[in-house]
Protein backbone atom coordinates (compact mmCIF):
# COMPACT_ATOMS: atom_id res chain seq x y z
CA UNK A 1 0.00 0.00 0.00
CA UNK A 2 2.63 2.07 0.76
CA UNK A 3 4.64 1.76 -2.76
CA UNK A 4 1.29 2.40 -4.06
CA UNK A 5 0.70 5.86 -2.41
CA UNK A 6 4.32 6.49 -3.54
CA UNK A 7 3.49 6.15 -6.91
CA UNK A 8 0.52 8.23 -6.17
CA UNK A 9 2.30 10.73 -5.39
CA UNK A 10 5.48 10.57 -7.64
CA UNK A 11 2.57 10.93 -10.29
CA UNK A 12 1.07 13.88 -8.94
CA UNK A 13 4.08 15.44 -8.52
CA UNK A 14 5.67 14.71 -12.31
CA UNK A 15 1.65 15.40 -13.38
CA UNK A 16 1.12 18.73 -11.87
CA UNK A 17 5.22 19.83 -13.80
CA UNK A 18 4.45 17.90 -17.68
CA UNK A 19 0.85 18.12 -17.32
CA UNK A 20 0.66 14.29 -18.81
CA UNK A 21 -2.93 13.41 -17.40
CA UNK A 22 -3.79 15.68 -21.26
CA UNK A 23 -3.07 12.16 -23.13
CA UNK A 24 -5.50 10.31 -20.83
CA UNK A 25 -7.96 11.82 -23.24
CA UNK A 26 -10.43 8.91 -24.30
CA UNK A 27 -10.11 7.51 -27.64
CA UNK A 28 -12.41 5.17 -29.83
CA UNK A 29 -11.84 1.31 -29.18
CA UNK A 30 -11.27 0.93 -32.71
CA UNK A 31 -8.84 3.51 -33.09
CA UNK A 32 -6.78 0.91 -30.89
CA UNK A 33 -6.70 -1.34 -33.99
CA UNK A 34 -4.27 -2.13 -36.48
CA UNK A 35 -5.72 -0.03 -39.02
CA UNK A 36 -6.24 3.04 -37.05
CA UNK A 37 -1.92 2.61 -35.96
CA UNK A 38 -0.74 2.82 -39.02
CA UNK A 39 -0.03 6.71 -38.70
CA UNK A 40 1.30 6.39 -34.82
CA UNK A 41 3.40 3.31 -36.22
CA UNK A 42 4.97 5.07 -39.36
CA UNK A 43 5.96 7.79 -36.69
CA UNK A 44 7.60 5.18 -34.83
CA UNK A 45 9.44 4.07 -37.66
CA UNK A 46 10.75 7.83 -38.21
CA UNK A 47 11.89 7.91 -34.75
CA UNK A 48 14.30 4.77 -35.64
CA UNK A 49 15.53 6.08 -39.12
CA UNK A 50 16.21 9.21 -36.76
CA UNK A 51 18.53 7.32 -34.00
CA UNK A 52 20.37 5.36 -36.66
CA UNK A 53 20.83 8.13 -39.47
CA UNK A 54 22.39 9.97 -36.52
CA UNK A 55 24.66 7.42 -35.56
CA UNK A 56 25.58 6.42 -39.27
CA UNK A 57 26.01 10.27 -39.62
CA UNK A 58 29.16 10.50 -37.38
CA UNK A 59 30.91 8.03 -40.15
CA UNK A 60 29.53 9.20 -43.27
CA UNK A 61 31.36 11.39 -45.80
CA UNK A 62 29.35 13.18 -47.89
CA UNK A 63 31.54 13.49 -50.96
CA UNK A 64 31.81 12.26 -53.45
CA UNK A 65 35.58 11.39 -53.70
CA UNK A 66 34.96 9.81 -50.48
CA UNK A 67 31.11 8.29 -49.78
CA UNK A 68 31.26 5.20 -51.61
CA UNK A 69 34.70 4.40 -49.47
CA UNK A 70 32.82 5.58 -46.26
CA UNK A 71 29.96 3.43 -46.06
CA UNK A 72 32.51 0.66 -46.74
CA UNK A 73 34.34 1.47 -43.50
CA UNK A 74 31.12 1.85 -41.97
CA UNK A 75 30.64 -1.58 -42.70
CA UNK A 76 33.64 -3.11 -41.72
CA UNK A 77 35.69 -0.99 -39.45
CA UNK A 78 32.67 1.29 -37.29
CA UNK A 79 31.54 -1.58 -34.35
CA UNK A 80 27.72 -2.53 -35.23
CA UNK A 81 28.21 -0.32 -38.29
CA UNK A 82 27.07 -3.08 -40.72
CA UNK A 83 23.59 -3.74 -38.55
CA UNK A 84 23.28 0.25 -37.67
CA UNK A 85 23.38 0.78 -41.59
CA UNK A 86 21.20 -2.43 -42.12
CA UNK A 87 18.47 -1.44 -39.63
CA UNK A 88 18.01 1.86 -41.08
CA UNK A 89 17.77 0.88 -44.44
CA UNK A 90 15.10 -1.52 -43.94
CA UNK A 91 13.24 0.60 -41.51
CA UNK A 92 13.46 2.59 -44.03
CA UNK A 93 11.29 0.36 -46.32
CA UNK A 94 8.83 -0.89 -43.66
CA UNK A 95 8.24 2.75 -42.73
CA UNK A 96 7.50 3.67 -46.03
CA UNK A 97 5.58 0.30 -46.71
CA UNK A 98 3.20 1.28 -43.55
CA UNK A 99 2.85 4.79 -44.29
CA UNK A 100 1.51 3.53 -48.06
CA UNK A 101 -1.20 1.37 -46.06
CA UNK A 102 -1.84 4.14 -43.19
CA UNK A 103 -2.99 6.20 -47.17
CA UNK A 104 -4.74 3.51 -48.35
CA UNK A 105 -6.63 2.92 -44.96
CA UNK A 106 -7.51 6.62 -45.01
CA UNK A 107 -8.01 6.85 -48.61
CA UNK A 108 -10.70 3.55 -47.84
CA UNK A 109 -12.72 5.45 -45.35
CA UNK A 110 -13.13 8.61 -46.75
CA UNK A 111 -11.15 10.10 -43.83
CA UNK A 112 -10.30 12.96 -45.57
CA UNK A 113 -13.59 14.42 -46.12
CA UNK A 114 -15.09 17.44 -44.20
CA UNK A 115 -13.94 19.14 -42.31
CA UNK A 116 -10.53 17.11 -42.24
CA UNK A 117 -9.66 17.76 -45.90
CA UNK A 118 -6.01 20.46 -45.02
CA UNK A 119 -5.06 17.36 -42.67
CA UNK A 120 -5.35 15.07 -45.49
CA UNK A 121 -3.25 17.90 -47.55
CA UNK A 122 -0.63 17.62 -44.53
CA UNK A 123 -0.48 14.01 -44.71
CA UNK A 124 0.30 13.91 -48.40
CA UNK A 125 2.97 16.44 -48.23
CA UNK A 126 4.59 13.84 -45.77
CA UNK A 127 4.16 11.40 -48.15
CA UNK A 128 6.31 13.41 -50.50
CA UNK A 129 8.35 14.09 -47.75
CA UNK A 130 9.32 10.74 -46.81
CA UNK A 131 9.39 9.85 -51.15
CA UNK A 132 12.14 12.96 -50.95
CA UNK A 133 14.39 11.79 -47.44
CA UNK A 134 14.03 7.80 -49.28
CA UNK A 135 15.43 8.83 -52.83
CA UNK A 136 18.03 11.42 -51.12
CA UNK A 137 19.01 8.22 -48.97
CA UNK A 138 19.67 6.12 -52.35
CA UNK A 139 21.72 8.97 -54.01
CA UNK A 140 23.76 9.51 -50.83
CA UNK A 141 24.91 5.15 -51.30
CA UNK A 142 27.07 6.80 -53.84
CA UNK A 143 27.20 3.19 -55.75
CA UNK A 144 26.01 3.31 -59.65
CA UNK A 145 22.45 3.22 -58.46
CA UNK A 146 22.92 6.54 -56.02
CA UNK A 147 24.73 8.27 -59.03
CA UNK A 148 22.04 7.06 -61.75
CA UNK A 149 19.29 8.66 -59.10
CA UNK A 150 21.67 11.82 -58.96
CA UNK A 151 21.34 11.92 -62.33
CA UNK A 152 17.52 11.60 -62.82
CA UNK A 153 17.62 14.11 -59.93
CA UNK A 154 19.10 16.77 -62.43
CA UNK A 155 17.01 16.06 -65.43
CA UNK A 156 14.20 16.51 -63.73
CA UNK A 157 14.91 19.70 -62.53
CA UNK A 158 16.03 20.88 -65.82
CA UNK A 159 11.80 19.78 -66.38
CA UNK A 160 11.00 22.22 -63.71
CA UNK A 161 12.83 25.02 -65.12
CA UNK A 162 13.24 27.81 -62.55
CA UNK A 163 11.53 26.17 -60.46
CA UNK A 164 14.17 23.35 -60.51
CA UNK A 165 16.93 25.84 -59.87
CA UNK A 166 17.93 24.21 -56.07
CA UNK A 167 17.99 20.60 -57.32
CA UNK A 168 20.92 21.41 -59.76
CA UNK A 169 24.88 21.23 -59.66
CA UNK A 170 24.49 24.86 -61.23
CA UNK A 171 22.50 26.48 -57.76
CA UNK A 172 26.15 25.83 -56.35
CA UNK A 173 29.00 25.53 -58.48
CA UNK A 174 31.75 24.50 -55.82
CA UNK A 175 29.63 22.50 -53.57
CA UNK A 176 28.98 19.03 -55.13
CA UNK A 177 25.45 18.13 -55.37
CA UNK A 178 26.29 14.91 -53.56
CA UNK A 179 27.05 17.34 -50.46
CA UNK A 180 23.38 19.53 -50.68
CA UNK A 181 21.48 16.26 -50.74
CA UNK A 182 23.02 14.81 -47.86
CA UNK A 183 22.21 18.08 -46.43
CA UNK A 184 18.74 17.74 -47.26
CA UNK A 185 18.54 14.51 -46.15
CA UNK A 186 20.15 14.75 -42.78
CA UNK A 187 18.32 18.74 -41.78
CA UNK A 188 16.03 20.48 -44.12
CA UNK A 189 13.94 17.80 -45.07
CA UNK A 190 13.66 16.22 -41.65
CA UNK A 191 12.33 20.17 -40.37
CA UNK A 192 10.16 19.74 -43.37
CA UNK A 193 9.11 16.87 -41.94
CA UNK A 194 8.77 17.69 -38.07
CA UNK A 195 6.74 20.59 -38.86
CA UNK A 196 3.96 18.90 -41.11
CA UNK A 197 4.00 16.39 -38.67
CA UNK A 198 3.34 18.83 -35.73
CA UNK A 199 0.44 19.91 -37.62
CA UNK A 200 -0.35 16.67 -38.69
CA UNK A 201 -1.05 15.68 -35.28
CA UNK A 202 -2.10 18.83 -34.46
CA UNK A 203 -5.03 18.41 -36.54
CA UNK A 204 -6.06 14.66 -35.51
CA UNK A 205 -6.50 15.67 -32.45
CA UNK A 206 -8.35 19.07 -32.70
CA UNK A 207 -10.75 17.20 -35.21
CA UNK A 208 -10.72 13.79 -33.51
CA UNK A 209 -9.94 10.32 -34.82
CA UNK A 210 -11.98 10.08 -38.12
CA UNK A 211 -15.28 7.82 -37.44
CA UNK A 212 -15.78 4.27 -39.02
CA UNK A 213 -17.94 3.65 -41.89
CA UNK A 214 -19.88 1.05 -40.23
CA UNK A 215 -21.82 1.61 -37.17
CA UNK A 216 -20.07 0.47 -34.61
CA UNK A 217 -21.63 -1.91 -31.38
CA UNK A 218 -21.78 -1.39 -27.82
CA UNK A 219 -17.98 -0.67 -27.09
CA UNK A 220 -17.59 -2.15 -23.80
CA UNK A 221 -13.74 -1.26 -23.57
CA UNK A 222 -12.27 2.31 -22.96
CA UNK A 223 -9.47 3.41 -24.58
CA UNK A 224 -7.15 6.76 -23.26
CA UNK A 225 -4.86 8.19 -25.80
CA UNK A 226 -1.73 6.76 -24.17
CA UNK A 227 -3.08 3.32 -24.44
CA UNK A 228 -3.30 4.35 -28.34
CA UNK A 229 0.31 5.36 -27.86
CA UNK A 230 1.28 2.16 -26.00
CA UNK A 231 0.19 -0.13 -28.40
CA UNK A 232 2.01 1.84 -31.32
CA UNK A 233 5.43 2.25 -29.77
CA UNK A 234 5.14 -1.71 -29.31
CA UNK A 235 4.18 -2.00 -32.75
CA UNK A 236 7.88 -0.01 -33.16
CA UNK A 237 9.44 -2.58 -31.10
CA UNK A 238 8.19 -5.17 -33.11
CA UNK A 239 9.58 -2.64 -36.43
CA UNK A 240 12.79 -2.11 -34.64
CA UNK A 241 13.07 -5.96 -33.96
CA UNK A 242 11.95 -7.19 -37.86
CA UNK A 243 14.75 -4.41 -39.22
CA UNK A 244 17.36 -5.94 -36.63
CA UNK A 245 16.66 -9.21 -38.19
CA UNK A 246 16.26 -8.54 -41.32
CA UNK A 247 19.76 -6.57 -41.47
CA UNK A 248 21.47 -9.84 -40.07
CA UNK A 249 19.75 -12.31 -41.87
CA UNK A 250 19.82 -10.25 -44.93
CA UNK A 251 22.96 -7.73 -44.63
CA UNK A 252 22.38 -4.44 -47.40
CA UNK A 253 25.55 -4.31 -49.27
CA UNK A 254 27.26 -1.87 -51.01
CA UNK A 255 27.62 -1.33 -55.04
CA UNK A 256 31.55 -0.12 -56.58
CA UNK A 257 32.08 3.27 -57.26
CA UNK A 258 30.13 5.09 -59.06
CA UNK A 259 31.19 6.09 -62.73
CA UNK A 260 28.90 8.57 -64.67
CA UNK A 261 27.43 8.58 -68.14
CA UNK A 262 25.65 5.08 -67.80
CA UNK A 263 22.17 3.66 -66.59
CA UNK A 264 22.32 0.39 -66.10
CA UNK A 265 20.44 -0.02 -62.67
CA UNK A 266 16.84 -0.04 -61.44
CA UNK A 267 15.90 2.20 -58.95
CA UNK A 268 13.91 0.26 -55.63
CA UNK A 269 11.03 -0.72 -55.58
CA UNK A 270 9.02 2.18 -54.62
CA UNK A 271 10.07 4.19 -57.49
CA UNK A 272 9.26 1.58 -60.26
CA UNK A 273 6.25 2.91 -61.00
CA UNK A 274 7.86 6.13 -62.22
CA UNK A 275 10.45 4.20 -63.98
CA UNK A 276 8.15 2.56 -65.59
CA UNK A 277 6.67 5.71 -66.53
CA UNK A 278 9.98 6.91 -67.66
CA UNK A 279 10.66 3.77 -69.94
CA UNK A 280 6.90 4.57 -72.16
CA UNK A 281 7.75 8.65 -71.60
CA UNK A 282 11.42 9.13 -71.32
CA UNK A 283 12.19 11.94 -68.42
CA UNK A 284 9.05 13.87 -68.89
CA UNK A 285 7.34 10.55 -67.48
CA UNK A 286 8.38 12.74 -63.84
CA UNK A 287 5.12 14.48 -64.88
CA UNK A 288 3.16 11.26 -64.08
CA UNK A 289 4.11 11.40 -60.67
CA UNK A 290 3.19 14.87 -60.45
CA UNK A 291 -0.20 14.42 -61.86
CA UNK A 292 -0.45 11.31 -59.30
CA UNK A 293 -0.14 13.99 -56.16
CA UNK A 294 -1.55 16.56 -57.95
CA UNK A 295 -4.72 13.80 -58.08
CA UNK A 296 -4.18 12.75 -54.56
CA UNK A 297 -4.30 16.25 -52.97
CA UNK A 298 -7.54 16.67 -55.36
CA UNK A 299 -8.92 14.14 -54.09
CA UNK A 300 -11.15 15.47 -50.73
CA UNK A 301 -12.51 18.57 -53.37
CA UNK A 302 -13.41 16.06 -56.11
CA UNK A 303 -15.46 13.20 -54.14
CA UNK A 304 -18.28 15.06 -52.56
CA UNK A 305 -20.34 12.10 -52.29
CA UNK A 306 -21.43 12.41 -48.43
CA UNK A 307 -23.90 9.11 -48.33
CA UNK A 308 -23.57 7.34 -45.37
CA UNK A 309 -21.28 3.75 -44.89
CA UNK A 310 -18.97 1.93 -47.44
CA UNK A 311 -22.61 2.92 -50.09
CA UNK A 312 -20.98 6.95 -50.23
CA UNK A 313 -17.52 5.61 -50.65
CA UNK A 314 -18.56 3.01 -54.18
CA UNK A 315 -16.97 5.84 -56.73
CA UNK A 316 -14.22 7.22 -54.52
CA UNK A 317 -13.13 3.43 -54.25
CA UNK A 318 -13.37 2.53 -57.66
CA UNK A 319 -10.96 5.85 -58.70
CA UNK A 320 -8.49 4.59 -56.04
CA UNK A 321 -8.43 1.13 -57.07
CA UNK A 322 -8.26 2.11 -60.57
CA UNK A 323 -5.25 4.58 -59.87
CA UNK A 324 -3.71 1.66 -57.52
CA UNK A 325 -4.18 -1.15 -60.65
CA UNK A 326 -2.16 1.60 -62.90
CA UNK A 327 0.44 2.28 -60.45
CA UNK A 328 0.99 -1.75 -59.88
CA UNK A 329 0.89 -2.28 -64.04
CA UNK A 330 3.85 0.41 -64.12
CA UNK A 331 5.66 -0.99 -61.27
CA UNK A 332 5.56 -4.39 -62.81
CA UNK A 333 6.36 -3.54 -66.30
CA UNK A 334 9.26 -2.02 -64.66
CA UNK A 335 10.66 -4.66 -62.54
CA UNK A 336 10.00 -7.47 -65.83
CA UNK A 337 11.96 -5.32 -68.13
CA UNK A 338 15.98 -4.82 -68.57
CA UNK A 339 16.99 -1.44 -67.23
CA UNK A 340 16.46 1.44 -70.02
CA UNK A 341 18.47 4.51 -70.50
CA UNK A 342 16.62 7.29 -70.24
CA UNK A 343 19.15 10.23 -69.79
CA UNK A 344 22.08 9.14 -72.01
CA UNK B 1 16.73 14.33 -74.83
CA UNK B 2 18.40 15.37 -71.60
CA UNK B 3 22.14 14.05 -71.45
CA UNK B 4 23.26 14.65 -68.02
CA UNK B 5 26.70 13.28 -67.09
CA UNK B 6 28.26 14.03 -63.60
CA UNK B 7 31.93 12.95 -62.53
CA UNK B 8 31.91 10.63 -59.94
CA UNK B 9 34.69 12.44 -58.06
CA UNK B 10 33.23 15.78 -58.08
CA UNK B 11 29.51 15.39 -58.81
CA UNK B 12 29.52 18.10 -61.07
CA UNK B 13 28.62 17.97 -64.83
CA UNK B 14 31.19 17.34 -67.42
CA UNK B 15 31.13 16.47 -70.78
CA UNK B 16 30.58 13.38 -72.02
CA UNK B 17 33.37 10.60 -71.54
CA UNK B 18 35.51 9.88 -74.17
CA UNK B 19 38.71 8.33 -72.38
CA UNK B 20 39.30 4.83 -72.32
CA UNK B 21 39.11 4.60 -68.34
CA UNK B 22 35.85 6.06 -68.37
CA UNK B 23 34.53 3.83 -70.80
CA UNK B 24 36.24 0.60 -69.48
CA UNK B 25 35.13 1.11 -66.25
CA UNK B 26 31.56 1.55 -67.43
CA UNK B 27 32.02 -1.82 -69.55
CA UNK B 28 32.82 -3.10 -65.66
CA UNK B 29 29.78 -0.86 -64.28
CA UNK B 30 27.05 -2.73 -66.83
CA UNK B 31 28.70 -6.04 -66.42
CA UNK B 32 28.10 -5.51 -62.26
CA UNK B 33 24.39 -5.94 -62.48
CA UNK B 34 22.13 -8.39 -62.10
CA UNK B 35 21.85 -9.65 -65.21
CA UNK B 36 24.90 -8.45 -66.36
CA UNK B 37 24.12 -6.01 -69.63
CA UNK B 38 26.63 -7.53 -72.10
CA UNK B 39 25.40 -5.39 -74.82
CA UNK B 40 26.59 -2.01 -72.91
CA UNK B 41 29.46 -3.16 -72.37
CA UNK B 42 30.79 -4.37 -75.42
CA UNK B 43 29.95 -1.55 -76.76
CA UNK B 44 31.93 0.30 -73.95
CA UNK B 45 34.55 -2.16 -74.42
CA UNK B 46 35.16 -1.34 -78.41
CA UNK B 47 34.73 2.61 -77.76
CA UNK B 48 37.53 2.27 -75.22
CA UNK B 49 39.68 0.59 -77.67
CA UNK B 50 39.46 3.61 -80.11
CA UNK B 51 39.55 6.25 -77.35
CA UNK B 52 42.20 8.96 -78.22
CA UNK B 53 43.13 9.30 -74.49
CA UNK B 54 43.47 5.23 -73.24
CA UNK B 55 46.12 6.55 -69.99
CA UNK B 56 45.72 4.32 -67.26
CA UNK B 57 44.53 1.39 -69.50
CA UNK B 58 45.83 -1.46 -70.37
CA UNK B 59 44.51 -1.70 -74.07
CA UNK B 60 45.76 -5.61 -74.93
CA UNK B 61 43.57 -6.47 -71.64
CA UNK B 62 40.61 -4.59 -73.23
CA UNK B 63 40.76 -6.78 -76.05
CA UNK B 64 40.68 -10.04 -73.93
CA UNK B 65 37.64 -8.68 -72.64
CA UNK B 66 36.20 -7.62 -75.75
CA UNK B 67 36.61 -11.79 -77.10
CA UNK B 68 35.36 -13.04 -73.52
CA UNK B 69 32.40 -10.83 -73.94
CA UNK B 70 32.17 -12.42 -77.28
CA UNK B 71 32.23 -15.90 -76.34
CA UNK B 72 28.98 -14.47 -73.57
CA UNK B 73 31.95 -14.99 -70.23
CA UNK B 74 31.09 -11.62 -68.53
CA UNK B 75 32.84 -13.03 -65.58
CA UNK B 76 35.97 -13.75 -67.34
CA UNK B 77 35.40 -9.64 -69.10
CA UNK B 78 34.83 -8.28 -65.87
CA UNK B 79 38.15 -9.74 -64.47
CA UNK B 80 40.49 -8.72 -67.67
CA UNK B 81 38.89 -5.14 -67.31
CA UNK B 82 40.10 -4.98 -63.02
CA UNK B 83 43.17 -5.87 -64.52
CA UNK B 84 43.20 -3.51 -67.91
CA UNK B 85 42.63 -0.87 -65.17
CA UNK B 86 46.62 -0.28 -64.29
CA UNK B 87 46.77 0.59 -60.30
CA UNK B 88 48.56 3.46 -59.40
CA UNK B 89 49.39 5.66 -62.75
CA UNK B 90 49.63 8.94 -62.97
CA UNK B 91 45.52 10.98 -63.35
CA UNK B 92 42.36 9.02 -63.46
CA UNK B 93 44.01 5.39 -63.01
CA UNK B 94 44.54 7.02 -59.22
CA UNK B 95 41.35 5.50 -57.60
CA UNK B 96 41.36 2.43 -55.24
CA UNK B 97 40.51 -0.12 -57.35
CA UNK B 98 39.13 -2.17 -54.33
CA UNK B 99 35.95 0.15 -54.73
CA UNK B 100 35.62 -1.28 -57.95
CA UNK B 101 34.20 -4.41 -56.52
CA UNK B 102 30.76 -4.58 -54.84
CA UNK B 103 30.54 -5.45 -51.23
CA UNK B 104 27.98 -8.13 -51.05
CA UNK B 105 27.95 -9.32 -47.37
CA UNK B 106 25.74 -12.78 -46.36
CA UNK B 107 24.40 -13.77 -43.62
CA UNK B 108 27.30 -15.66 -41.14
CA UNK B 109 26.64 -18.36 -38.20
CA UNK B 110 28.55 -15.98 -36.03
CA UNK B 111 28.20 -15.40 -31.97
CA UNK B 112 27.74 -11.86 -32.63
CA UNK B 113 24.83 -12.76 -35.58
CA UNK B 114 23.03 -14.72 -33.13
CA UNK B 115 23.49 -11.79 -30.37
CA UNK B 116 21.97 -9.74 -32.66
CA UNK B 117 19.17 -12.25 -33.64
CA UNK B 118 18.53 -13.21 -29.83
CA UNK B 119 18.05 -8.72 -29.32
CA UNK B 120 15.74 -8.70 -32.49
CA UNK B 121 13.49 -11.83 -31.35
CA UNK B 122 13.29 -10.10 -27.67
CA UNK B 123 12.45 -6.54 -28.74
CA UNK B 124 9.44 -8.18 -30.97
CA UNK B 125 8.62 -10.57 -27.58
CA UNK B 126 8.48 -7.34 -26.11
CA UNK B 127 6.31 -5.38 -29.22
CA UNK B 128 4.12 -7.94 -28.62
CA UNK B 129 3.93 -8.36 -25.22
CA UNK B 130 2.84 -4.24 -24.95
CA UNK B 131 0.49 -4.71 -27.88
CA UNK B 132 -1.49 -7.11 -26.28
CA UNK B 133 -4.49 -5.42 -25.06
Amino acid sequence: MMGASRWTRLWAAVDARLVLRNFLYEVPAYANTLPYLLGAITLAGIVILLGTGILLGQFYAPDPGLANQSIRSIMTQVPAGEVVRGVHVWAAHLTVIVLLLHVVRVYATGAYRFPREANWTVGVALLATMLALFFTGTVLRWDQEGIEALEHNIAFAALLGIFGGWFSPAFSSHVPLLTRLYMAHVSLLPLVLFILLVAHVYLVRQHGISARLTPAGPEAARYTFAQHLKRAAGYGCVMLGLSVALSVLLPVGEGPAPVPGIEVTKPAWLFLPLYGLENLFGVRGFWGAAIFFVWLVAVPVVDRDRAPGWRGRRRALGAGAAVLAVVIALGMYAWLRQPVAHLH
Amino acid sequence: MLGVTLSASTGQPVSAPQDAFTLVRQALAALEVSPPNIDVAAERVIAAQFARNTRGVNIPRVREAQQALEDEDPAAAAAYLMEALRPSEAGPAGLDRTLLVPVVPRFVATPSAYGWLAAAALLMAAGGLIVRP
